[in-house]
């Protein structure tokens, strides 16, 4: 019996985070739909504190979705969380800059801070009722020891997995395996893997990341998102479909290439 | 030493381009660090005297054809110096194989992830100078080529934007300067240029989100990325669009932030009222919704002056 992988499909949100592409609100319920229909287990559909179309538009994915699970993704910010509670999500997934260039230069903060910050914000989702997942944006390029600490505390407070992300690219398939290898050992806190392709890695590191234990793979279809963008769900599906017990199958996912690609793929 | 030979030249229809356009793409790819060219003789005719001879290899059907083409730095024939085993089992024949000794093995796609260290010792073994040439059947050969290279393989061969299913070379030289810090006085500018003469030599696009070489790989609208690259580039950007030959371009959008408005009002050289910038910045969001795309610069520009921007005073 393989194990068993799930496939987070960001493609409407950090597949929309493209330049130039922006779904309107029927095109974002058609591809959850066709996402749902596919067996994809979770669906991030949107970023709430961009505005009340959004936040309605996600509402109606809540609402016609079948089984797949639904997210969506917010800063460390208890703005963005409130906003979300307003789409009554399955999933409240926090994004936390957890690499020094991150912390120190983008939030213009410390660890310190960071790490009472995302506490606040977890407490504050797990508070009302939901279930959380953490992303370590920028993850490869972040002390490990940092992560490690993080995950101890995350999974006291209840967080329901963690997301390594390669926000950058710069991931090899062994670095990727590794980073995943060394978090597993340290804590038994689920793991999520977030590639991204600007070496032309993202779908070997998700699949070596997978191999090395990263229970939840992000995925894009057609591989859209930020510069070079995301793992691409198909070309994930076609080799991890012969290893793993996962859904959708690479034909589905075949099939929704071409059911979305007027939408996705422009 | 890492040596990379590109296999674009010896790659089926490419005799049909320009000798121009042929002569360009040799002299280009040298110069983004690829150490070896291997090439057609149809398209070594072509090449003329443009080529140095101690970094080309000839790709011969029969090997008995090398003596009419002496003095070129390596000859490849396929079935002869260069094999294609099926699977792991393939590669443990190749050792107990008799005869000439193989210098290339080619293929072995569907080997990532479970099988590569120990394949890639055992071929280690038979050869520390052995050339590998991944396949991409799977999507995988630049990751199986930047894995070979990790293992201790020094030979590894590609060809530009993975053409010929195969590993691409602008992937593989970049991971290896990005984790490697491969060749870090080579400038890469020229993968730009690279770029674009072989859209003009093959008539063909470039995907935009081609990794590495894609034209909108360096264009960005999200607020968060916006702001984070404008405090240090890093932040978002795995090596500065400079260093390809690109520039970084800002979009606005959906996903636009302050930061991005801020931007493109400096960008533009206008005055606007600070108090209206979160105004501005809803009209934005809500046009691009409305158009299930990016906003455009002239309609930027009509919503700036819709909300009493103008052009900045001289200081």
């Amino acid at each position: 019996m393989n194990e068993r992988r799930y496939i987070v499909d960001t493609t409407l949100r950090d597949g929309e985070q493209s330049p130039g592409l922006a779904f309107s609100r029927e095109e974002k319920l058609r591809v959850a739909a066709l996402l749902d229909r596919a067996g994809v287990y979770q669906i991030e559909a949107g970023i709430p504190v961009i505005g009340r179309r959004e936040k309605e538009t996600v509402s109606k994915i809540m609402e016609n979705r079948t089984r797949a699970k639904i997210s969506v993704w917010n800063r460390v910010s208890a703005n963005d969380i409130r906003h979300s509670f307003d789409c009554r999500p399955d999933i409240i997934h926090i994004s936390a800059p957890v690499s020094y260039p991150h912390i120190y230069q983008k939030l213009r903060k410390n660890k310190a801070w960071l790490r009472e910050k995302l506490r606040e914000c977890v407490e504050l989702a797990r508070g009302a009722g939901y279930e959380v997942t953490v992303g370590y944006e920028d993850a490869s390029r972040a002390d490990t020891s940092f992560l490690i600490s993080l995950s101890g505390m995350l999974r006291s407070l209840g967080v329901s997995a963690v997301r390594v992300a390669d926000t950058v690219g710069i991931l090899t398939p062994s670095r990727a395996a590794l980073l995943i290898r060394e978090l597993r050992s340290a804590s038994d806190i689920p793991l999520g893997i977030h590639a991204h392709n600007d070496l032309g890695l993202a779908a070997a590191n998700a699949l070596a990341a997978a191999d090395a234990g990263a229970v939840f793979i992000d995925t894009t279809l057609f591989g859209i998102g930020e510069r070079a963008g995301n793992c691409d769900m198909r070309v994930f599906l076609r080799a991890a479909g012969r290893i793993f017990d996962i859904l959708p199958t690479h034909g589905d996912a075949l099939s929704l290439e071409e059911l979305t690609a007027e939408i996705v793929n422009r | 030493m890492l040596h990379i030979t590109d296999r674009l030249l010896s790659l089926e229809n490419m005799e049909r381009r320009e000798a121009g356009d042929l002569r360009e793409l040799y002299a280009l790819l040298l110069r983004a660090g690829v150490s070896k060219i291997e090439v057609s003789p149809a398209v070594l005719e072509k090449l003329g005297g443009a080529i140095d001879p101690s970094v080309t290899v000839l790709r011969l059907d029969d090997p008995a054809l090398r003596c009419r083409y002496p003095g070129l730095a390596g000859y490849i024939a396929l079935g002869f110096d260069e094999l294609f085993p099926d699977d792991a089992r393939g590669v443990a024949e190749i050792a107990r194989r008799g005869g000439a000794p193989v210098s290339r093995v080619c293929g072995l796609d569907a080997l990532f992830p479970h099988d590569c260290a120990a394949v890639f010792e055992e071929l280690l073994k038979y050869s520390a100078s052995l050339e590998f040439c991944p396949g991409d059947a799977l999507g995988f050969a630049s990751a199986l080529a930047v894995e070979w290279i990790a293992s201790g393989g020094r030979n590894v061969v590609t060809a530009f934007l993975g053409h010929g299913s195969l590993a691409a070379t602008e992937e593989v030289i970049m991971a290896m300067r990005v984790t490697r810090r491969y060749r870090p006085g080579l400038d890469l500018s020229v993968l730009a240029e690279l770029a674009r003469v072989y859209g003009r030599a093959a008539d063909c696009a470039i995907p935009p989100r081609k990794s590495v070489v894609g034209a909108r790989i360096f264009s960005v609208e999200s607020g968060i990325h916006v702001d984070g690259i404008l405090k240090s580039p890093s932040n978002y950007e795995p090596f500065p669009p400079e260093s390809v030959g690109m520039a970084r371009a800002v979009t606005l959008g959906k996903h636009s932030g302050r930061s991005s408005v801020a931007y493109k009002l400096r960008e533009r050289g206008l005055s606007f009222p600070p108090e209206s910038v979160s105004l501005l910045l809803r009209d934005i969001r809500a046009l691009s919704e409305e158009k299930s795309r990016g906003v455009t610069e002239d309609e930027f520009g009509a919503l700036v002056e819709k909300h009493g921007g103008k052009p900045a005073a001289p200081k």
